[in-house]
């Protein structure tokens, strides 16, 4: 999908943008890694910032640089569609449009609950997992919800789209939820449900076209003899059949953030304060971290290769971004904004 | 990842609560002033500072063993003259101290000399009423119209009241009047924005018999218009989703007995819903909240020739319920306390005073949030020893203190006070404490994210300061000054922080060790001419607050300001008194405050000022008020929280009849 995202972004490059008012170089943002920051909770707004692999220069709160205004409370999630970043502001329930190229507001998305993620699912139509009440759907020409999707589940976190099918993780939400929903996008109907696992919260295509599911597991802090551990979970797109359940070693296991490399050979995750690196081929889970280091999130940056890890640091101040080689090695680090929390590389 | 967002809301209110990002400042003032000024008494007259102790009906550990340190007092008369609506107002006004809050009639905590809210005591009638689960108070709770007076005492006290007075304490003590009078009075309040308030109070004592009640009702809409500078061409909007209404009265009867047995009792209960608005920054979430407070105090004195021994017992209890529509969030917090202490006073050495006594504490606090209602018991010895030395016209406390809270060990709390005259009118006082604040119930039990496993913050506190006391009021001109320096060392500093192994879980941790050190000043004037009587007072606080110690991975934090404090802090205000009229302007300055632990992001200082304009009309025993008050005269735009709108210029009016017999 990113790939597919670059000759729109070159000719939107090439036939140039509106003169430079702000001092911003025409397309400063078209191609690099977005960082979205959730902001201090409770009163403060999130930011996004944007690394330039070129130069390796950091802007941060790039949205109100360029807008004059902050973008709100709890920047969850970005996503860049059709030129557009899609910022999803998740106490704001709204999601700021931008173009991408100058960061310029274009529109904003009300009336959503709590979202979560955004998903593009063609040039007319976008995805919206909220909370609140399932998946927004979103007519991408006006910016306006044109129906919502019940995913008969708690708390729709990450979506894929996979041919004209997306999958969307009932991560659970406030409460708990084992399930995966399966979205035919031509109709916005759920054609199917799957069960990987207590609370799935990330998913993640590999390079045999397999979907893999990270379930975070439950983790009841009044009775831990009612905590499961997490799950890897890889399924077949097509039939929905779950081929692999990987069950991590003990119910105090509960990884996070499930990304691939940019060959999508390997998968990548966190837990308890380590990154692990798995084969799409494995038949088992590694006993020791690639990385020794706890991060709040992780991203592969798929131009470099490199892995992109935040550290949130005591949640009201500027945190940081590491960037790290796959073979698990420190390269750099730079400020972001607080609460560094998702990535997007364009 | 991202997991908090909207999940936490219930944990943002407690982790707010908690005071842990959100500390700020307060000022304050040294010593006062003219006691004519209304605001601030003189805790320490000069001429009582070597006088013999004596057993009175109203004597306080407060009054009598705070030896060293400082005492702003605001009186009935101040609180009737202001026309301001709550606790916080009142302190905010009054001392120039700095409060932190959401808005008009919304949370508002108060933090003391560079600590957290968590870090003053709130005490009734010498009861510390802050509920176990938060260990701190939204002042905005404490209508004006029910207390009879505030003193506000800067600086640690852990020895005399102990856990959570580390940065101060706020005292609402009654104070009865053995004197055969009836004073009853009526209020009618109205202003911007949807205000009105009625209110009355009654006391009716003689010699033996002193009885005040109290009652209220408040409503405001609350729908301020405001620039929503997080919008694009920042629109005016109006505030939404703010409005308030809340009642209650107080109750209370004193009677003298023969042989000097006197008995108390009082009685209180508030009642408060307010809707809660959407910062700037967020959207609305349908939030509410009702507040209710039941408090009972009964206590017992017998006075002999050279001594008190008195004994009491509260019954708190009290009960929130907040409501999130988006989040579905429905919470019930219910905790009692029961509360009971003897203590025994005596004169000692002709001079000397002596005070012993022993603190049995229950708390219960039932709350969704925790597995099943949970209990604490504690208990604490006390000792207190002052020696006037009166040739020299100099006094020293010594204060001692140990409690047993279950589940934790709490350090043992001296404190050493002393103060008297250096020069003429000039005298000197200075303090040394140690103090600590045992982790709240939610702290403990909060699921998820309790931690069992903390231990008690703990501080070493020093002050010292000078002071003049021109305090004669037959003087046409009075200057008055003081300054008092400070510094607190607070270590294992609870924060709440995500989980390394789960960022969705919040625990509390013994995070790291604080300085808060500065200075306040005072200078005031009073100075009559003819029939106008004129007062000048300016207070100047600064203080940093930083973190001296944090972990490895917090660096950026290391000497920075704590959030939500500023540096400096001025209120200058200048009262006229003209026959039946009063004037009085109050402006007020607040530094700028960093939102971010590495001060890489602040808020504006800003400057605030307000007038109150009375005329007081008395015919024979019926007097009536007429009053007239005016908030942000300047209209600034000010947030004391970022993206927390407060009102532009505002005002109220108010109408009062009384009825006085002697």
């Amino acid at each position: 999908m990113k790939k597919l995202i670059l000759p729109f972004l070159l000719i939107a490059a090439l036939s140039g943008c509106k003169p430079d008012e702000d001092n911003i170089p025409q397309g400063a943002y078209e191609s690099g890694v977005f960082i979205s920051n959730e902001g201090p909770f409770g009163t403060g707004t999130g930011t996004v910032s944007f690394y330039n692999r070129t130069t390796g220069e950091v802007s941060n709160n790039i949205f109100e640089v360029v807008n004059n205004r902050p973008l709100g409370n709890i920047v969850n999630s970005i996503e860049v569609h059709n030129n557009k970043a899609y910022i999803v502001v998740n106490n704001a329930a709204k999601v700021e449009v931008v173009n991408v190229a100058d960061f310029v507001s274009t529109g904003v998305i009300e009336n959503l609950g709590t979202p979560r993620f955004f998903l593009g699912v063609d040039e007319h139509k976008g995805y919206i997992t909220d909370w609140a009440s399932g998946i927004k759907v979103i007519d991408l020409h006006n910016n306006t919800v044109s129906a919502t999707i019940a995913t008969g589940g708690q708390g729709p976190e990450q979506m894929k789209l996979i041919g004209s099918e997306v999958f969307v993780a009932n991560s659970g939400g406030y409460d708990k939820d084992s399930t995966v929903a399966v979205i035919n996008t031509a109709t916005n109907a759920v054609t199917a449900t799957f069960t990987p696992g207590h609370n799935p919260k990330a998913l993640t295509l590999d390079a045999n076209g397999k979907l893999w599911i990270l379930c975070n597991g439950i983790l009841d802090w009044v009775n831990p003899a009612n905590d499961t551990p997490g799950k890897l979970v890889r399924v077949n797109p097509a039939t929905k059949a779950i081929e692999l359940s990987l069950t991590f070693g003990s119910a105090s296991n509960h990884p996070a953030g499930l990304v691939t490399n940019e060959a999508k050979t390997k998968l990548y995750y966190t837990l308890n304060g380590g990154v692990y690196e798995v084969d799409i081929n494995t038949t088992t889970l590694p006993s020791s971290a690639l990385i020794n280091r706890s991060f709040y999130n992780i991203g592969i940056d798929p131009e470099t290769d490199y892995l992109f890890g935040t550290d949130a640091k005591d949640f009201v101040q500027n945190g940081y971004v590491f960037r790290y080689s796959l073979s698990g090695s420190l390269v750099d680090s730079f400020h972001v904004g607080v609460i560094p929390g998702n990535f997007y590389f364009n | 990842m991202s997991g908090l967002s909207k999940i936490s809301l219930s944990f943002i209110s407690i982790i707010d609560s908690f005071c842990v990002f959100f500390c700020r400042i307060i000022f304050s003032v040294a010593l006062c002033i003219f006691c004519t000024c209304p605001a601030f008494a003189q805790k320490i007259n000069p001429d009582s500072v070597y006088k013999l102790p004596e057993a009175k009906v109203n004597e306080t550990r407060l009054n009598d063993f705070s030896t060293g340190l400082c005492i702003i007092k605001i009186d009935r008369k101040k609180i009737e003259a202001s026309h301001l609506l709550n606790l916080a107002e009142l302190i905010s006004e009054n001392s120039g101290i700095f409060l932190k809050t959401y808005g008009q009639g919304s949370l508002a905590t108060i933090s003391i000399r560079g600590t957290g809210p968590a870090h003053t005591g709130l005490f009734w009638n010498g009861i510390n009423i802050n509920p176990p689960n938060l260990g701190l108070s939204d002042l905005a709770l404490i209508p004006a119209t029910l207390i009879s007076g505030a003193e506000i005492q800067l600086g640690s006290s852990a020895s005399l009241y102990g856990s959570g007075v580390i940065g101060g304490a706020v005292h609402l003590n009654s104070q009865p009047d053995f004197k055969k009078a009836v004073n009853i009075s009526v209020s009618g309040l109205t202003g911007s924005f949807g205000l009105y308030e009625g209110s009355g109070s009654g006391v009716f004592s003689n010699k033996k018999w002193y009885s005040r009640v109290a009652g209220y009702y408040r409503e405001c809409e609350n729908n301020f218009p405001y620039s929503n500078t997080a919008k694009f061409g920042s629109p005016v909007e109006k505030l939404v989703s703010a409005d308030y209404f809340s009642y209650g009265g107080t109750a209370e009867i004193h009677r003298l007995f023969k042989r000097n047995y006197s008995v108390a009792l009082h009685a209180w209960h508030t009642y408060t819903h307010r809707n809660l608005p959407p910062s700037m920054t967020s959207s609305d979430n349908g939030e509410q909240q009702s507040d209710s407070s039941f408090r009972f105090l009964l206590e017992a004195k017998k006075l002999f020739a050279k001594s008190t021994l008195k004994t009491k017992v509260a019954w708190l209890n009290e009960y929130l319920r907040y409501e999130n529509q988006t989040a579905d969030v429905h919470e019930k917090v219910n905790t009692q306390g029961i509360i009971s202490e003897a203590e025994f006073a005596t004169q000692v050495f002709k001079k000397a005073k002596l005070n012993i006594g022993i603190n049995y504490t229950y708390y219960y606090a039932d709350i969704v949030q925790y597995s099943t209602a949970k209990t604490r018991n504690q208990a604490a010895a006390f000792f207190s020893f002052l020696y006037p030395f009166t040739k020299i016209n100099w006094k020293a406390t010594i204060n001692l203190r140990q409690e047993l809270v279950e589940g934790y060990t709490v350090p043992f709390t001296p404190s050493l006070g002393i103060e008297g005259k250096v020069w003429k009118s000039i005298s000197a006082k200075a303090n040394f404490s140690r103090s600590y604040r045992v982790p709240t119930m939610n702290d403990r039990f909060w699921v998820p994210g309790g931690n069992p496993d903390l231990k008690p913050e703990g501080g070493w506190n020093a002050e010292a300061g000078i002071f003049t006391s021109f305090n004669d009021s037959t003087k046409l001109f009075a200057p008055n000054f003081s300054v008092t320096g400070f510094s607190s060392l607070i270590d294992n500093w609870i924060l709440w922080q995500p989980l390394a192994t789960n960022n969705n879980i919040w625990t509390p941790v013994n995070l790291q060790k604080v300085w808060a050190r500065g200075f306040e000043s005072n200078a005031g004037l009073r100075f009559k001419q003819r029939t106008i009587e004129t007062c000048i007072n300016t207070f100047y606080s600064y203080t940093l607050s930083t973190i001296v110690e944090t972990s490895d991975a917090l660096q950026a934090s290391i000497d920075k300001q704590l959030i939500y404090l500023p540096q400096h802090n001025l209120n200058t205000s200048i009262n006229f008194k003209w026959k039946s009229i009063f004037f009085s302007y109050i402006q007020t300055y607040t530094g700028k405050r960093y939102t971010t632990s590495d001060n890489a992001a602040s808020i504006s200082a800003f400057t605030i000022g307000n007038a109150v304009l009375n005329y007081d009309l008395k015919l024979n025993k019926v007097g009536i008020g007429f009053g007239f008050r005016v908030n942000n005269i300047w209209n600034t735009a000010y947030q004391t929280l970022a993206y927390r709108p407060m009102p532009g210029r505002n005002f109220n009016i108010s109408l009062t009849f009384k009825f006085q017999k002697q």
